[in-house]
């Protein structure tokens, strides 16, 4: 086994191991993190903290005032912070992380905008997983104490009744087991502490992953939120509808032409909030230089984009397509 | 034993930390990988696939003179180049009268948002006028007013009788810069000009500008002539003349006049046709009831037999790059088109569809096959792909005929002949084109009837 530990914290072998569990990893490993209990626990636990601050466990943190102030920071902000997203499959936290989903549907344009480059400056994910630090200790005692420590001390103690058959001597019997028993005490005692030190270390440990998956996923989630929108709003069918039909109004390809059905022009697009052009790029400047019949069709397309500025884009989603690739295919026609 | 089983369980501990942090390290390199990707993806696309097939509109302002003012000459050179694009039918021409300033020199750059208005997507502004040695100055500088940028410009000079043709080549520089095809405003066309009753047919030869000006008769009209077809690389025709029933291909030098006697071709029903570089000719000889392909050198004058088989195989056709033939034949039962190497190998049929089909021309610029074609009583004009494939009909009638490509391969000319009525009247017979997307049928003025049309190449 030490020899096993060894390997495993050797850098090439961590790599190695790395690689080849990768699929082994996804299809065992997240059940694996998620069904510990205390990784679900935290999320419930930021809400006690929140509503009850004077309890014991409050005052005899240090630390306890400060996430209050933290909190209370947080909970004056105009606009509800929003929550670092854990992979949502508690339904209590679900609670605090509705009023992003609630703004996406919503018209309104600055809310959908401001919320996502709130999420990706503000350090919001910080308090969540401070709170946690100084609850696991009660959680995660009872858990893991009975489990481990009481052995050791039954074992030393069971040697120790050996003694002569005297009379005299069932009263130093009867006082070495009194001794025997206070040192059965005693040393249940030191097991107790010991058993409680290692629970301290094991809930630190587990305080430390807990803390570092929290600030991953929340990182990665304000990652996925904030930039792209993609997944939060993305054009819809009518919107890309009404844009090529706009689009193909002011677009005279080069038809009849040979090879102009083969003719295929991108051409880059920068556009303000309100759909207008202020930019239209062909993007391969090499050919339209070179190839007499695709500059024509080039020139043809970027005029459509000019013309046919502005776009008739939804300006609530204005993230979405500021940048634009326009392909013109004449291929059906 | 206690020690070991306590470190055992301490070694568990750590290794269960260790197995946890590789885990949620896995975890964040994935998450980060997708978070990536879907930051980088912020360029949206979107595919157009239809457009508009409409005239594109250019505004064609009257060419100035020294004094900024349009010229009498800058004026005619204007009209031209107007008809010429909007004969094309890939044009519209923007009112004149609409223009808010009309410009005074090439020189100067246009207020665009005097045209933009308009709806104009091109500009052409020109100057021209007389220099004192009495020959023609001319520039002209042609604008893309949706970019604002100079698209082409030029200039030069010309003899008075060279107007039309320089206004032809600025049409043709316009024609190219919007649409990317090579250019045919400066061509010619050589056809046969018919008068008289129909028993007592006279048929000349004749030649004009596609535009129909610079009419001209190349032949007295004494003898029958049919089937002109120009030299790919001289300013030549070949024809066929019958004289006492008997046809001769003749060859008309059209600068000098005068005409040279290739040979009396018994049996020949079509004039042949030029190879791509002009050195050879390739025709159908009747001989012992049979019509075989030959193949004629121009400078030996040999005869070299392409095709052998029992039934007829006529009006063969080079492809641009002189490798292949198209060809008609009815060895098939029916008169269908083959293609075969210009050696008259590998002979392949290449028309499968109801109806027979005739006088095949191979286009310029390769891609396609011009033909006629007779199906339920009624004649067309039609276009297919080199092997056979994407069949199209441009034209129909009673009689339409003797399809001759344009240099760029874009537009196809014809004759098309009305009906003779019981009392003799219709019968008319005139020149006709048609771009190949089957738009823009269009007649061609010509003094009286005409047939048998030949577009020459791009003049020199």
């Amino acid at each position: 086994m030490q020899r096993m530990a060894q390997f495993i914290r050797q850098p090439v072998a961590l790599s190695l191991g790395f690689h080849v569990l990768v699929v082994t990893l996804f299809t065992v490993g997240w059940p694996f993190l998620t069904s510990d209990e205390t990784d679900t626990q935290p999320l419930i636990v930021v809400d006690i903290v929140r509503t009850v601050p004077n309890t014991n466990l409050a005052g005899a943190d240090g630390g306890g005032k400060a996430a209050d102030v933290e909190q209370e920071e947080t909970l004056k902000k105009p606009p509800p912070p929003p929550p670092p997203p854990p992979p949502a499959p508690v339904p209590k936290p679900v609670a605090q992380a509705k009023p992003a989903p609630k703004v996406a549907p919503k018209p309104v344009v600055d809310d959908a905008e401001i919320l996502p480059s709130k999420i990706v400056s503000a350090p919001v994910a910080r308090p969540k997983p401070e709170a946690p630090k100084a609850l696991k200790k009660p959680v995660s005692a009872p858990v893991s104490a009975p489990v481990s420590r009481p052995k050791p001390p039954q074992k030393k103690v069971t040697p120790v009744p050996k003694a002569k058959p005297n009379k005299l001597a069932k009263q130093s019997r009867q006082k070495e087991k009194a001794d025997a028993l206070n040192g059965l005490l005693q040393n249940l005692a030191e097991a107790t502490q010991a058993k409680e030190a290692e629970e301290n270390q094991k809930a630190q440990k587990k305080a430390l992953n807990k803390q570092l998956a929290q600030n991953l996923t929340a990182a990665v989630g304000d990652a996925l939120k904030t930039p792209s929108n993609s997944s939060i709003m993305p054009l819809g069918v009518s919107d890309i509808d009404r844009l090529r039909s706009h689009i193909s109004k002011h677009w005279t390809p080069p038809v009849g032409a040979k090879g102009a059905s083969q003719l295929k022009v991108d051409i880059f697009v920068k556009l303000e909030r309100d759909g207008t052009v202020t930019r239209a790029e062909i993007v391969d400047k090499s050919r339209f230089n070179r190839d007499k019949l695709f500059s024509v069709a080039a020139r043809a397309a970027r005029s459509a984009i000019l013309e046919a500025s502005p776009l008739p884009l939804p300006a609530e989603k204005y993230e979405l397509w500021k940048e634009f690739i326009f392909g013109f295919d004449p291929i059906n026609m | 034993m206690d020690m070991m089983i306590f470190g055992a369980s301490a070694n568990t501990v750590s290794g269960n930390a260790l197995w946890r942090t590789l885990l949620l390290s896995f975890f964040a390199f994935m998450l980060f990988i997708i978070s990536a990707g879907t930051v980088g993806a912020q360029t949206q696309r979107l595919d157009i696939t239809e457009g508009q097939i409409a005239p594109i509109p250019v505004a064609i302002a009257e060419f100035t003179g020294p004094d900024g003012l349009p010229s009498e000459v800058g004026r005619q050179i204007s009209q031209i180049i107007s008809d010429d694009l909007v004969s094309s039918g890939l044009f519209s021409a923007v009112d004149s009268a609409a223009f808010i300033k009309p410009p005074e020199s090439p020189s100067i750059r246009p207020n665009f948002s005097n045209w933009s208005p308009l709806g104009a997507k091109g500009l052409l502004v020109g100057s021209a006028f007389l220099d004192a040695d009495g020959l023609l100055q001319i520039e002209f500088v042609l604008w893309d007013i949706v970019s604002q940028r100079n698209i082409t410009e030029g200039g030069g000079s010309a003899n008075q009788s060279g107007i039309r043709r320089i206004a032809h080549q600025i049409a043709d520089f316009v024609y190219q810069e919007f649409t990317g095809d090579s250019p045919y405003f400066d061509t010619q066309v050589v056809y046969v000009s018919e008068s008289g009753p129909r028993d007592r047919r006279v048929k000349r030869l004749a030649i004009m500008d596609q535009d129909g000006f610079n009419h001209k008769f190349l032949t007295s009209g004494l003898d029958l002539v049919l089937t002109p077809r120009f030299s790919p690389t001289a300013h030549e025709v070949a024809y066929l003349n019958y004289f006492n029933d008997e046809p001769n291909v003749y060859l008309l030098d059209i600068a000098s006049g005068r005409t040279e006697r290739l040979g009396s071709f018994p049996g020949m029903t079509f004039a042949p046709r030029f190879d791509p570089d002009g050195n050879k000719l390739i025709m159908s000889l009747a001989q012992d009831g049979r019509t075989d392909i030959f193949q004629m050198d121009l400078r030996t004058q040999s005869l070299t037999q392409l095709t052998r088989s029992a039934s007829i195989d006529t009006s063969p056709s080079f492809a641009p790059d002189g490798s292949r033939v198209v060809f008609n034949s009815d060895r098939g039962g029916s008169q269908q088109l083959y293609v075969m190497d210009a050696n008259g190998k590998n002979v392949k049929r290449i028309s499968f569809r109801k109806g027979r089909y005739a006088t095949p021309v191979w286009s310029p610029r390769g891609d396609i096959i011009a033909f006629t074609k007779m199906f339920k009583g009624e004649f067309f004009i039609g276009v297919m792909n080199v092997d056979g494939s994407g069949e199209r009909l441009l034209a129909r009638g009673f009689l339409v005929e003797a399809p001759t490509w344009a240099p760029n391969g874009r537009v196809l000319m014809y004759f098309k002949q009305e009906p003779v009525s019981n009392d003799g009247q219709g019968g008319e017979t005139y020149l006709y084109r048609v771009d190949i997307t089957g738009f823009n049928e269009r007649r061609v003025s010509t003094p009286a009837d005409a047939s048998d049309p030949a577009w020459s190449p791009l003049l020199q």
